[in-house]
Parts: structure tokens; C-alpha cells; sequence
């Protein structure tokens, strides 16, 4: 009989603590239980992927676009994060892993199928106050980075998905159904 | 409008192992899990989970920095922050040694430390809400 497949998820690091999110984006105290209860269920480990924004910006950042997170600086920022990220993933695949990624879906740096936009902010940021952000598809600033650091290693980036959770929208009852297609296979590379 | 903000604005730094008892990482240490990271979650910690500390300190050491760049951020503005070490595993399975050098470089003083073991219960979860108390 053959052994069941170890698999471990990397998870956007706010998954794992609502006090890394922006002001007025924490949707819960600490971990957001409904995803980690369902990669625990599916036989997953954790890993927790580090927060760029947070230690770029800190607590008090102010609420920002994907198009203020794209410069040159804070993508070395995560470049330089992502380098220990793939040593880890590369020990886990080393060790017979089945490795996934849960980003966090509308964010401008975690998003994996859907990210933030928003090309008129900047400057004054009481521009903000007026509505947030909109969403488009496509990677986040720190997902994209995390991405070519697997492709400049000749790598595969792993299976990916996110919990739209920094969309307006935001359906939890619609994102944990796609959640658990995509932990059980159903759902092919949702990224 | 202001959105309702539901963080608990206290984060417990754990180790890999506790998190990950029975990972094949951890070869014959392999332990069952434990109820404290779920008691953690259902007390409303955030987790900082540091890398596993079996892991190459070269593949760490920037995520080692930056975690304490952010634990330095969360206290300056106001969060509660304690690292539980796990007594019995090297570098206290969260990289204690690398940790507490990284905050003498930014000479900011350690958050409270609580000592668990490894296989760490709700009694452990008791303890880092008392470290809270007493740094009050």
C-alpha cells in the first residue's frame, strides 16, 4: 500500500495573524481558523509565508494600491525574502512534500488570482478615505517576485490559490467551497 | 465609512514544532499534536510561526530579521508580543540565540520569553497570557 502524499501549505502570513493586516482589514482576532482547520483536515502542514508590507511599512501603513507597492526598492525587498522562502520550499520538496501556496486574493502585495489597483492614489492619502482600492486579476507585488525567484532557480512554482479575503466582495461561504476544490485536487493550479 | 477591525493586536511567537509535531522534518523527534496552537487560535493570538529550526540558518537568517523587525514595530505601537521557546529543542525551536542577536543589533529590549516543552498543552497557552500580566 502506498503512503499518503506529505503535503505542507505556505499561507499568506496574515492568514496566520489578522494584527499583520492593514487597518480595517482584519476580519478576525489572530488566525483565520476556517482555512487553517481545512488544510489540517486535508493532512497539510503549515508554513507561514513572511508579511513584505508589514516589514516594509510597518502597523501604521496606510492603505495602499498595487501600483504604489511595484517599484524597484520593495520588489528587492521581497526578492530578498523570497530567497529563504524557496530554500525552504526547495528542504520540504527534498523531503517528499507536496507544497501549495494560499496567498491572500485582492491584496496588492499576497494576491494570487485577483490584486488591488488604484492608479489615481498617491500623495495626500485622505484620497483613500473615499473608497478603496479596486481589484484585477493577476499576481500581487510579493507573489510575483516569490514566482520569478522559482523560475530564476529553474524551478516550478508550486500549485497556488488565495482567500479573497481584501475583496470588497469577500464571500466566505463561496471561498472555503473553492478552498477545499482546490486542497483536494479538484480544482487544478487555480493561479 | 470605518470598517469594523477584529485584530486582537497580541501575537505569540512559536516554533515550527509545535505547530508541525509530526512533520517528517523532524525524523525520530516526530511527536502527536497538541491543543495548544488550536487553544492559542481559539484565544484570538496571531502566530508568527519561525521557520523549522532544523532548517539551514543561512536559508533563516532574512526571515529571522525581518520577523524581529516587525515583533520591534507591533510593540512600538501598542501590540502584545511573547515568544514561546520550547525548552527542550535546539534554539529553542525558534531561533532564540538568532533572535535575541537581532534585537541587540537593533538595541530594542526582548519581548517576554515563556518557556514550553515541546509537547506543550492549554496549561502553556495559560502561561503567555500570565507573561502578559506580569509585563503589564
Amino acid at each position: 500500500m502506498q503512503a499518503e502524499p506529505r503535503r505542507v501549505a505556505y499561507v499568506a502570513h496574515c492568514l496566520m495573524n489578522q494584527n499583520a493586516k492593514v487597518s480595517e482589514f482584519a476580519k478576525c482576532a489572530g488566525v483565520f481558523s476556517p482555512l487553517v482547520e481545512r488544510l489540517v483536515k486535508n493532512g497539510y502542514e503549515l508554513q507561514q509565508l513572511p508579511c513584505p508590507e508589514m516589514s516594509h511599512m510597518g502597523a501604521i501603513r496606510w492603505w495602499a494600491a498595487r501600483e504604489q507597492y511595484d517599484t524597484p526598492g520593495y520588489r528587492r525587498h521581497c526578492r530578498n525574502l523570497a530567497k529563504g522562502v524557496v530554500d525552504l520550499v526547495t528542504m520540504h520538496q527534498d523531503a517528499g512534500y507536496d507544497v501549495v501556496i494560499v496567498g491572500l486574493d485582492g491584496s496588492p502585495s499576497s494576491g494570487v488570482r485577483l490584486t488591488s489597483t488604484k492608479t489615481s492614489w498617491g500623495g495626500r492619502p485622505e484620497g483613500a478615505v473615499h473608497g478603496g482600492s479596486d481589484r484585477r486579476s493577476g499576481m500581487g507585488v510579493w507573489m510575483e517576485e516569490l514566482k520569478f525567484e522559482f523560475e530564476e532557480r529553474g524551478l516550478e512554482f508550486p500549485r497556488a490559490t488565495g482567500v479573497a479575503m481584501d475583496a470588497q466582495d469577500f464571500d466566505l461561504q463561496k471561498a472555503m467551497v473553492e478552498l477545499d476544490e482546490f486542497l483536494t485536487g479538484d480544482k487544478e493550479d487555480a493561479a | 465609512m470605518i470598517r469594523e477591525d477584529l485584530r486582537s493586536r497580541r501575537i505569540a511567537v512559536v516554533a515550527d514544532f509545535v505547530v508541525n509535531p509530526g512533520s517528517a522534518l523532524y525524523g525520530r523527534r516526530q511527536a502527536p499534536p497538541t491543543d495548544f496552537v488550536d487553544v492559542l487560535m481559539e484565544r484570538g493570538w496571531g502566530i508568527m510561526k519561525m521557520p523549522p529550526h532544523v532548517a539551514k540558518f543561512e536559508s533563516c537568517e532574512r526571515l529571522i530579521e525581518v520577523s524581529v523587525g516587525d515583533l520591534v514595530d507591533y510593540r512600538k505601537n501598542g501590540y502584545d508580543v511573547v515568544i514561546a521557546a520550547v525548552g527542550d529543542l535546539p534554539q529553542q525551536g525558534v531561533w532564540l540565540d538568532a533572535m535575541a542577536s537581532c534585537y541587540a543589533r537593533l538595541r530594542k529590549d526582548m519581548p517576554p520569553v515563556v518557556t514550553i516543552s515541546s509537547d506543550a498543552s492549554a496549561s502553556d497557552a495559560d502561561a503567555l497570557e500570565t507573561a502578559l500580566t506580569s509585563a503589564a
